[in-house]
């Protein structure tokens, strides 16, 4: 057996330097290149994913820095005040008076199915086809003039909260509307953990001036 | 002269043979040696590179953090008006078709009844005076179908009745589409 060998590696061992470096170069390809390649790759997009993030993250801080403390703290009660936390009844009942006084009508009253007060799952049970959740109101409103009582419909579909005629029906003298009143309860722990702050569009800004207007209908 | 004469030794061909293969295996590991070398070094670097993006990050993080309650209002402002505004653009604005209708309606008319609905608006008009029907049929109707801003899609006499010394006429306005605003 030794014999055997070492005819072997008479025979061969000018080869076996050379044989040992091709299976090193090899074994260096498979073992270290081709993963270093797969670690590069998944570097590069981290780096890329980074990058963006730092992006997002400084552009969201250079907009916070810009904002007015009192200014968004104003926008804030404009856009709450169009679409409410929750199902606030109070802001309702003041919509619809304002609406009435607005065009010489009379509130006789007003029905609301409150639904469900707690549940998890909120946004889900109770949302419309916009996808956002609402109240629906009943109201009976009384006006000799029935060019009025439509009125009184166009006037509540221009005070806040936001709201969405869905049924008229008017006759001597007495309107019965079904009215879909929107709100929107806050997640604020999506929020919290939302760091992409953008700035306000001139359509925002816009969206704001009319919203504000209607506030003070 | 004689071609086949060979004055090389017999040793000295294999020699020459093995030492270009040798060669050629070493440079080819010195080449791949270099390769690993050189991507392990990169792939270093780019790693040294994503962990300060990840501190640079987290600095952000905490600055922005430090701002949280702008955050939150100016992040509350930006969903509420989005939502407020995908609501106004799709709201059915049933007011507006049947303030619309009623304004195109001739005067001399009184409004009995109005019921709108998603996409259809009723309204009941009655007078003492047969002759105004006809004015309406032919000129107030025809205008109002003509309308394109209203998007009928049909109008319908739901049924013509007479109490007391007044008439009275159902029409039934079709929209194709709701209206958007």
């Amino acid at each position: 057996m030794k014999q055997k060998l070492s005819q072997i590696y008479t025979k061969y061992k000018n080869q076996i330097l050379q044989a040992f470096f091709v299976f090193l170069s090899l074994f260096i390809v498979f073992r270290v290149i081709l993963p270093q390649i797969s670690v590069i790759s998944e570097a590069g997009h981290t780096i890329e994913a980074k990058r963006e993030e730092l992006e997002t993250l400084t552009n969201s801080i250079r907009v916070i820095e810009n904002t007015n403390d009192d200014a968004i703290s104003q926008d804030l009660a404009i856009s709450t005040d169009a679409l409410p936390t929750s199902k606030d009844i109070v802001k309702i009942f003041s919509a619809l008076t304002s609406a009435a006084r607005a065009s010489n009508t009379e509130l006789r009253e007003f029905s609301l199915v409150v639904g469900r007060v707690f549940g998890k799952t909120d946004l889900d049970s109770q949302s419309s086809a916009i996808g956002v959740p609402e109240l629906s109101v009943v109201a009976r409103v009384v006006s000799p003039d029935a060019s009025d009582l439509i009125q009184f419909a166009q006037k509540l579909n221009q005070t806040l909260p936001l709201a969405e005629i869905k049924k008229i029906d008017a006759g001597n003298n007495l309107g019965t509307f079904n009215i879909n009143f929107y709100y929107k309860p806050l997640d604020l722990s999506l929020i919290s953990k939302n760091d992409k702050v953008l700035p306000l569009s001139q359509a925002d800004r816009n969206l704001l001036n009319q919203l504000a207007g209607w506030k003070n209908n | 002269m004689k071609n086949d004469i060979n004055l090389i030794t017999q040793r000295e061909k294999p020699r020459r043979t093995y030492d270009k293969v040798f060669l050629a295996t070493f440079f080819l590991f010195g080449l791949v040696f270099l390769l690993a070398l050189l991507l392990i070094i990169y792939s270093l670097a780019l790693k040294a590179q994503a962990g300060s993006l990840s501190r640079s990050v987290g600095e952000a993080r905490n600055r922005i953090a430090s701002m949280a309650a702008v955050k939150q209002k100016a992040l509350i402002v930006s969903e509420r008006l989005s939502t407020a505004r995908n609501i106004i653009s799709k709201r059915n604005n049933l007011e507006t078709r049947t303030s619309q209708i009623l304004a195109l309606l001739p005067d001399n008319f009184n409004i009995s009844s109005i019921v709108g609905e998603k996409d259809v608006v009723t309204v009941t008009v009655g007078s003492s005076d047969l002759i105004t029907f006809d004015k309406l049929f032919e000129v107030n109707l025809n205008a109002i179908a003509r309308d394109k801003n209203l998007g009928l899609k049909k109008i319908e006499s739901l049924g013509f009745t007479r109490s007391g010394s007044a008439y009275e006429l159902a029409i039934g306005f079709y929209f194709s589409e709701a209206k958007k605003n």
